[in-house]
């Protein structure tokens, strides 16, 4: 059970992108919510306080590639969350040991959100079932990372469980789970994947590399 | 009806509409003072959501208080409870409500001052004169401990590069 705040803020992310009928140009999206975007030398993201000055995010040059994308999303749902009041209330109802990591992680979940919207998800699953090749179809579609979009892909559900891995040269490079048992933790090895997990739904997508997915 | 009843009746109106927005009593009380200046005590509330206390004795301010921070409109009100309000003579709030309102929480107060970082407070001394003198100044040092970054400034050379772009864009005032 998800909490039921961060339920909200999620669904509050989902809800502002749909609103742009799922814009995935971070430029365009900030366009649209009327965000300034820009360059600086690190990303970040500020929320104007009664008028003062723009809602901004700054990306960093370094951020430019493959991991842009997700970053702006990243700042976005910063700019999100404190727009809509989610920020003010996770930092003081539920007691949490590191604040700052806390908002950091569930900003990722927003951020996976805005690159893989629902739609997304529901294409993958119509095409592929709960396979690998659904988490590579997600990649396809949004041009979010392997891991980017391994989380995402497990975690679609809140309900339900979902597990999936990465193996690389007969080492797990990559494991993430959702109330799914999959007893495997990163850098195990494990040199035939297919006799020893035969519950792993296995696709290999390099040499080598194998993308393994469970379900249910 | 009689009286008993009809103040159940509203008790009972109350209570669902409470638990609706998801927020305690003790909440609705606190944001009837804050936003409205009208205090009255959780067990109050409490004594009219049981009908123990008639909603229709609660003095006028009081009762248009608690219509509003329980965000029922003035028609729903009329209709539920058949009690006057006058809802004229109080001021809707400026601003519109955070999506988070809407499904029902009760922000809390604005933050407190941000905490500022020692590195911070490093760069306002070491850098925060001549052309970045607004750097030592306290809506700046506000601006800058309000920011959300993904990776944390760990130098006063950072906030320094930070201020310097952003002073570019903004201009934070002095709340």
């Amino acid at each position: 059970m998800l909490d039921p705040l961060i339920a909200d803020l999620l669904a509050c992310i989902e809800d502002t992108h749909a609103a742009t009928n799922y814009e995935r140009d971070p430029l365009r999206f900030c366009q649209l919510q009327g965000i300034d975007y820009t360059i600086g030398p690190r990303s970040l993201s500020r929320v104007s306080r009664d008028g003062n000055g723009p809602d901004l995010i700054i990306v960093s040059h370094e951020d430019y590639g493959s991991r842009d994308l997700f970053t702006v999303a990243h700042e976005l749902s910063h700019v999100i969350a404190r727009r809509e009041g989610y920020i003010r209330l996770i930092k003081r109802y539920p007691p949490v040991h590191n604040m700052r990591r806390h908002i950091e992680l569930l900003m990722n979940e927003g951020a996976a959100r805005l690159l893989m919207p629902a739609p997304d998800l529901y294409a993958a699953a119509i095409e592929y079932g709960d396979t690998p090749r659904a988490v590579q179809h997600l990649m396809t579609l949004s041009g979010a990372s392997e891991a980017a979009a391994l989380r995402r892909w497990v975690r679609q559900d809140f309900s339900e469980s979902r597990a999936a891995a990465v193996f690389q040269d007969g080492y797990v490079a990559d494991v993430v789970r959702w109330r799914a048992r999959m007893g495997l933790r990163r850098w195990d090895r494990v040199p035939e994947v297919a006799l020893e997990h035969p519950d792993l739904m296995l696709h290999t997508v390099a040499p080598g590399r194998v993308l393994a997915t469970v379900a249910g | 009806m009689p009286h008993d009843d009809t103040a159940k009746q509203h008790g009972r109106y109350l209570e669902d509409r409470r638990l609706d927005l998801g927020v305690r009593w003790s909440e609705v009380a606190r944001d009837m003072e804050r936003l409205h200046g009208v205090s009255v005590s959780a067990d109050y509330l409490s004594k009219i959501k049981r009908g123990a206390a008639p909603l229709a004795k609660m003095s006028v301010d009081a009762r248009e208080a608690l219509r509003q921070v329980l965000r029922i409109t003035t028609e729903e009100w009329a209709n539920k409870t058949g009690l006057y309000t006058p809802a004229a003579a109080f001021t809707s709030p400026p601003r519109p409500l955070t999506d988070a309102e809407r499904r029902g929480w009760v922000l809390p107060d604005d933050d407190d001052e941000p905490e500022i970082p020692d590195t911070l407070r490093i760069a306002a001394e070491k850098y925060g004169h001549g052309d970045n003198a607004p750097l030592a100044e306290r809506r700046w040092l506000r601006e800058l401990a309000d920011l959300d970054f993904r990776e944390e400034p760990e130098t006063p050379e950072d906030w320094l590069a930070i201020y310097s772009r952003l002073s570019k864009l903004i201009d934070p005032k002095d709340n």
